[in-house]
């Protein structure tokens, strides 16, 4: 590097402060992590989905314009696993929220009780197991022939439910390790919240004499908005990266009925090793993602609080 | 406050720009400066030398067994070997990195033919025949061409060239669960119809006894490897004058039998089974029939593991109308084109592969899949399998009979046979007829010979 050039690029830093001199410093490791690890493969990303890049070929990578975007338009296969995607998304978030609400407020009512703690830990345990882990046993739990649920299942005269092999369960069964793995987060999320609400508000709708039906809807969800918000953000960027619960268990199948787009945008890539039409169709969900999170980080900062 | 923005994010931009400088440069250096010192200039030099050979291998019971002897071949030669073994599929994965990107980190790779085809075609592997045909670096003897399983050796070859030489080889087979079989009267069936009303006979889901378990989840190593079979007894072919024909009479009646069995006769959520949960469910007596791989009978022969050791019958597969398609799955050992070492790592293939070093890996350590001929008719190999009924002379037979195109040798099989796979699973599923399902797979289906 010229010396003209590190002039250039340091010379903005002798106009700050001493402080904010070693503050930029200390920034130095963070900023080359999220270059390395987060700008540069977007941008990569962006560059390959450009292309017609098959790992199986040579001198694939040819610059090909936005014709991979043009075949994800016309795309069913793609389409359909986004609309999964979605349906996944929706449906395990929603009954997240409501168990994990749910046993959230229970646990923050029982928090005097000797056992509170045990309780807590013993719900937060699913979260610590890795998706792997969690895809592989439910996938045995699930067995229908060996599986814990078809011999319970059996118990009741039920002899033929094939939970991730059939067409009509298929999908529910995946929503259930959904629930199982992330409810505890939604109820790790809200317990928190919970616990730091504030007591004045309580004691002012006492003396004002409203009920306690009252109080939840109109006090303790109003104070929690903030923490609903973030915790949703969060599930639904969990959410749109679930891929070893899919496929450690059901591949996408039968057919295509549980393959999401995450699943579908790995198969293009690793099976069909068409790595530009895969590129292009992660930056389309990269993008599709970021509008979504968008609307909810505009509700969660509003304009006159930036 | 404004000015002070624009400072930051100069800043930062500038930061970024410096180190996407600094990173491109880096990447360009790293490669280029480093190996190629050691791997030049020795070659010719016989005897005791530092050569060192870079060998990737799967995980496998093959290479488990090959491992301990390979300090005889170092003692030898001189040539250290390096051993890398991987999991599948991540060995595959490795390898075509590897291979795609030009670097020369591997001398010699193993891998399915399959791959090796596709490899094959892009150019990156070395020709063995000529190889072969080269009288000073090759030991006729140690080689014994003519000794390899006849159709696991020609898998491997193409227009006369010879690519990979077979290390390991199985195939599928009929198991039955003898005791079941003989409780209803039922023989052994020897045509696809035969087996459809067996597994009708025996199929009692109260009892928690099932028909018949196959290979229902999707994937080109799922259920296709198994529907293969079947699609080609119905006389089925994946490339019919270089079109595919899927929607054929052939293919819509293999697929409807596939479904029907494993619907009507099989455990519910056929559509979720991979092999380890079919193995299972046989293993435990609870299935009367299986179709899989010949491998599996030493899971099912060992007391320890098996609910059926000793009561399996082992059968060809069963006959369609257009005869009885055992598959071929073998896994081969090859040297990269850009390997330079090329002189060191055929001594290896031949020593490893030669006739003497398998007998003894495969006496050792029990394996079920060696691809010498000599090795199978050997009685120190055959005591092995004492206990196991007549597994060793139908494995053998099948091998022999298997074709070795079983799964066409085309540029994208890992793609139309995941396409496949979910085509199938959602008849198995009963989400698609097969007629729709075929159809389908005629339409969106596209091969690359």
């Amino acid at each position: 590097m010229g010396d003209h050039l590190k002039v250039r690029l340091l010379n903005p830093l002798k106009r700050l402060s001493q402080r904010n001199k070693v503050l930029f410093w200390m920034l130095v490791p963070c900023l080359a992590f999220i270059f390395i690890l987060t700008i540069y493969p977007t941008v990569y990303l962006l560059f390959v989905s450009l292309t017609s890049y098959n790992t199986m070929e040579k001198g694939s990578m040819k610059f090909i314009g936005l014709a991979n975007f043009g075949t994800f338009l016309t795309d069913a296969n793609a389409w359909h696993a986004f609309w999964i995607s979605m349906k996944h998304v929706v449906v395990t978030l929603s009954l997240e929220l409501v168990l994990g609400t749910l046993t959230a407020i229970a646990a923050y009512k029982l928090l005097n009780k000797w056992y509170s703690r045990w309780l807590r830990t013993i719900v937060l345990l699913p979260l610590m197991v890795p998706s792997v882990v969690t895809g592989i046993t439910w996938a045995q739990l699930f067995s229908p022939t060996n599986g814990f649920f078809s011999y319970l299942a059996s118990k009741f005269g039920l002899y033929s439910v094939g939970f991730l092999g059939d067409a009509s369960t298929a999908f529910s069964s995946l929503v259930a390790i959904d629930v199982w793995q992330w409810t505890p987060f939604i109820f790790l999320m809200i317990l928190a919240g919970l616990e730091a609400l504030p007591a004045e508000p309580y004691e002012a709708a006492s003396i004002d004499g409203a009920g306690r039906t009252r109080t939840f809807w109109s006090i303790t969800i109003p104070l929690l908005k903030r923490n609903f918000l973030i915790t949703i953000i969060l599930k639904i960027i969990f959410s749109f990266k679930v891929w070893a619960e899919i496929y450690m268990t059901t591949r996408g199948g039968p057919g295509n009925l549980t393959e999401t787009l995450n699943v579908h945008i790995f198969n293009v890539a690793f099976v069909n090793n068409n790595f530009g039409y895969a590129g292009a169709l992660s930056f389309v969900y990269l993008i599709i993602l970021n509008v979504i999170l968008l609307a909810f980080f505009k509700a969660l900062f509003p304009k006159n609080a930036v | 406050m404004q000015t002070k923005k624009w400072i930051h994010t100069t800043l930062v931009l500038s930061l970024s720009s410096t180190l996407a400088l600094t990173a491109c440069s880096s990447s360009n250096n790293g490669p280029s400066s480093s190996p190629g010192s050691e791997s030049t200039g020795k070659e010719g030099s016989p005897g005791k030398t530092n050569e060192k050979i870079t060998f990737y291998a799967q995980y496998h019971p093959a290479i488990d067994a090959l491992k301990p002897l390979i300090p005889d071949f170092e003692k030898e030669t001189g040539i250290k070997v390096e051993l890398n073994v991987l999991p599948y599929p991540q060995i595959l994965d490795k390898q075509q990195v590897a291979l795609t990107s030009g670097s020369e980190s591997i001398d010699v790779g193993m891998a399915d033919p399959m791959y090796l085809s596709q490899w094959n075609n892009g150019g990156m592997l070395t020709d063995l025949s000529a190889l072969i045909a080269d009288k000073n670096a090759t030991n006729d003897e140690r080689l014994a061409l003519d000794d390899f399983m006849p159709q696991a050796l020609k898998q491997m070859s193409k227009d006369n060239v010879q690519y990979a030489l077979p290390l390991y080889a199985e195939t599928t087979e009929l198991f039955y669960n003898k005791k079941m079989l003989e409780d209803a009267n039922v023989p052994v069936p020897t045509t696809l119809d035969e087996l459809m009303e067996a597994a009708k006979k025996l199929h009692d889901p109260k009892k928690g006894q099932f028909g018949i378990v196959l290979r229902g989840q999707r994937g080109n190593g799922l259920n296709i490897f198994i529907w293969t079979g079947i699609y080609r007894s119905f006389g089925g072919e994946f490339l019919k004058d270089g079109a595919n024909d899927f929607d054929s009479q052939a293919g819509v009646a293999a697929t409807k039998w596939y479904g029907d069995i494993l619907t009507n006769y099989g455990p519910p959520g056929a559509s979720s089974i991979g092999w380890q949960e079919a193995l299972d469910t046989f293993s435990q007596g609870k299935a009367a029939f299986m179709i899989d791989a010949s491998t599996f009978a030493g899971s099912l022969e060992d007391s320890k593991k098996s609910a059926v050791a000793g009561n399996v019958g082992y059968a060809t597969l069963p006959k369609g109308p257009n005869g009885s398609f055992p598959a071929l799955a073998a896994w081969g050992m090859y040297i990269p084109k850009n390997s330079a070492k090329k002189e060191a790592a055929w001594k290896f293939i031949q020593w490893a592969l030669s006739p003497e070093v398998q007998l003894k890996s495969a006496v050792e350590h029990s394996r079920s899949d060696v691809a010498r001929q000599s090795v199978w008719q050997d009685e120190s190999y055959r005591s092995l399998f004492g206990s196991w009924g007549n597994w060793a002379d139908v494995t053998f037979d099948n091998i022999n009979i298997a074709s070795p195109d079983y799964r066409p040798m085309i540029k994208n099989w890992t793609q139309v046979g995941d396409d496949l796979g979910a085509l199938v699973s959602a008849v198995t599923a009963k989400t698609l007829t097969a007629d729709a399902a075929m159809k389908k797979a005629q339409e969106e289906i596209k091969i690359t010979p």
